[in-house]
């Protein structure tokens, strides 16, 4: 299929009903694993995806942590960046216009330490050209104030929900920790928060340690783990948000090929975000859709909608 | 900068426990010296990333990457035979500028940072510079690439051992050189790929002598395009950028650096990376 340009734009079987958006994709990049696409626009084309959430960005520009920032562990890998990014202003003056031209969704993700600040970045990107909706990251396992303090109380979860709600027009999904003892519980409560879409999971919290340095091989001491690694794990917490909230669930965790994907909508998810995998592939996002319309053939389904679940009948 | 595949011509041993790689692409295909690859060693996800590898040399239709079977990533590499493909991405980052406002050349490599030095070397000495590559290792049988560096040039050996050639590192080889005036600073160009330690004395006799440096810096790599930022330095603020530092990507604004640029302190000391951190009031 191609657009009105002659661009790719895939099957019309892949098209996606993600809460409020339509799709062409069911197949995002993830949150600090694709920047602001500048980087991967001449590995793939754009506007195949389902859509693009940016790098966490918040109101002032964030130098991140100290390196060494990344570890490779056992298929999988730990990142402790510390949410490195230029700021909103620059954000919507530098990046978000060259997003715009490829016509590609862009969700913004948002870090903050208080409410208010989340508040501020949503009301800041609403009537931003291109932006189709905000993630909350209110699970980011690097740095020390907000982000995962949020993601780990339902009732501080609830109130940054609300409280960017209140400031924009946009979607607004929010994107949950699996560093908690109860994930449903966070579900619950950003559901109640009025959020219009869920994600998960972000990194699970780990450490790797340098033994001849007799130290934590990061900078950061510890680091979020992502890639296959982690797939089983986020697979199960998606299957049991999916299982308590009506509102749209996105799968996101160690997913590499278009039957991870499969099995992430059979879970219960609508559509999934793909992060780590671009770094070895990056074409990932536009290869495993491919992958997932041949999985749809193989396993006998018409269209995404009929995948989202099926694993619960 | 894409994806690429190419066809393995050949991979064997050159040295004890080091492997050079010849592999065949379209003639298109062409690099500046201090590049990088960004390979893929295994069709699994374990070990998961790609390996950052320097293409050592190139001519039409082939390239050549060395690289010492240190872990696993590169143990798998080695086992790949002629007739294999390998995918990579690239060539990847920001070359050595190939300087002839000064007639010399100073190529300085510790360890593994040898092989992108080979490339450089033919690609100045074709510009007409007079090219001395100076070798470092711990011990004799740690250096590297002797026997194809000779024909650009002269050869300067340092072994930590003194088990051949000047007894210390190369840096203080070349400090050496330079302090007893067999040298002529003032027309030289330093320009050197190896570990951190050797990186930072050599930014220092660099900045001391006024020579023009260019230091290749090695970081861990996931993307390898820019889009992570797992692979960051500091990099001093320049006068007119408010003087800041600024955070740079060895994947893309490097790996190449300029002598002077690199805030050293800022591997060691996070408060580089809070003092100058405006946290969101
Ligand atoms: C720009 C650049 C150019 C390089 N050029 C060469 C070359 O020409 N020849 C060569 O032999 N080596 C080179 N290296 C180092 C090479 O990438 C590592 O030796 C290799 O990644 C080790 O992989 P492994 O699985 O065998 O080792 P392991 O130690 O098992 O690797 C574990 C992880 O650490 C990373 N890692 C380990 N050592 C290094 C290192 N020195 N630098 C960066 N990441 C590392 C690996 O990529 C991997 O993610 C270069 C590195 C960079 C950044
Ligand atoms: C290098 C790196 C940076 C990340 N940065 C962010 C971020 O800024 N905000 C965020 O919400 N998640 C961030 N994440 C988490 C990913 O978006 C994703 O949730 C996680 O990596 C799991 O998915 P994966 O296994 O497909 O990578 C980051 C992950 C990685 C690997
Ligand atoms: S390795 Fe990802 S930004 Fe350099």
């Amino acid at each position: 299929m191609q657009d009105a340009e002659g661009q790719p734009v895939g099957s019309p079987r892949l098209i996606t009903q993600l809460g409020p958006w339509q799709l062409r994709s069911p197949i995002l990049a993830a949150s600090g694993c694709f920047g602001y696409g500048r980087e991967y626009a001449a590995y793939l084309p754009l506007q195949r995806l389902g859509g693009i959430v940016t790098k966490g960005t918040s109101l002032k520009p964030r130098l991140g942590d100290l390196p060494p920032r990344m570890v490779e562990t056992p298929a999988g890998m730990l990142n402790a960046i510390g949410l490195q990014n230029p700021g909103i202003e620059t954000v919507i003056q530098a990046e978000l216009p060259f997003l715009h031209r490829y016509g590609v969704p862009v969700i913004v993700n948002l870090y903050g330490t208080t409410p208010e600040e989340y508040a501020e970045l949503a009301a800041r990107l609403d009537g931003v050209e291109g932006v189709w909706g905000i993630e909350l990251n209110i699970s980011c396992p690097n740095v020390a104030a907000g982000g995962i303090l949020f993601g780990q109380s339902p009732i501080l979860a609830r109130q940054v929900t609300e409280a960017a709600k209140r400031a924009t027009h946009l979607p607004v999904m929010v994107k949950l920790s699996p560093n908690v003892t109860s994930i449903v519980e966070i579900a619950r409560a950003v559901e109640d928060g009025g959020a219009d879409l869920i994600s998960l999971t972000n990194t699970f919290r780990g450490m790797a340690i340098d033994l001849h340095r007799r130290r934590p091989v990061l900078g950061n001491l510890s680091g979020g783990l992502s890639g296959p690694a982690i797939r089983p794990l986020a697979l199960q917490l998606v299957w049991e948000v999916a299982g308590t909230v009506q509102i749209p669930v996105v799968g996101i965790g160690g997913i590499v090929s278009g039957d991870d994907a499969a099995a992430f909508l059979m879970a219960g998810a609508s559509a999934v975000q793909v992060g780590t995998a671009q770094f070895i592939d990056p074409t990932a996002c536009v290869r495993i859709a491919d992958e997932l319309e041949a999985t749809m053939n193989r396993e006998g389904f018409a269209q995404i909608a009929d995948m989202v679940g099926a694993a619960r009948q | 900068m894409v994806k690429l595949v190419g066809q393995i011509i050949e991979n064997r041993p050159i040295e004890e426990g080091t492997f050079e790689m010849i592999v065949a692409v379209p003639p298109t295909f062409s690099y500046l010296p201090g590049q990088f690859l960004h390979v893929r060693v295994a069709d699994s996800y374990d070990p998961l990333l790609r390996r950052p590898l320097s293409i050592a040399w190139a001519a039409s239709g082939r390239f050549g990457l060395i690289y010492r079977v240190s872990g696993r990533g590169m143990t798998m590499l080695s086992r790949k035979r002629s007739g294999e493909s390998l995918d990579f991405l690239g060539p990847l980052g920001q070359p050595y500028p190939l300087r002839t406002d000064r007639p010399r050349a100073f190529l300085v490599g510790g360890g593994i940072g040898v092989p992108p030095l080979l490339g450089l070397a033919e690609a100045l000495s074709e510009k007409g510079i007079s090219v001395t590559a100076v070798i470092g290792a711990q011990t004799k049988d740690g250096l590297l690439l002797l026997d194809r560096l000779q024909p650009f040039g002269k050869l300067l050996v340092a072994t930590d051992d003194g088990s051949v050639g000047f007894a210390g590192t190369a840096v203080q080889c070349l400090e050496e050189r330079f302090g007893s005036g067999g040298e002529r600073p003032q027309e030289s160009v330093i320009y050197a790929c190896g570990p951190l330690p050797m990186l930072r004395a050599l930014d220092e006799l660099a900045q001391r002598w006024r020579i023009p440096g260019y230091l290749s810096v090695e970081e861990s790599m996931a993307c390898g395009v820019g889009a992570c930022l797992s692979c960051v330095v500091l990099r001093r603020g320049g006068p007119g950028e408010s003087g800041r530092p600024q955070v740079v990507r060895t994947c893309v604004e490097g790996p190449v650096f300029a002598s002077g640029e690199l805030l050293w302190e800022a591997w060691e000391q996070p408060k580089w990376w809070e003092d100058t951190e405006e946290t969101p009031t």
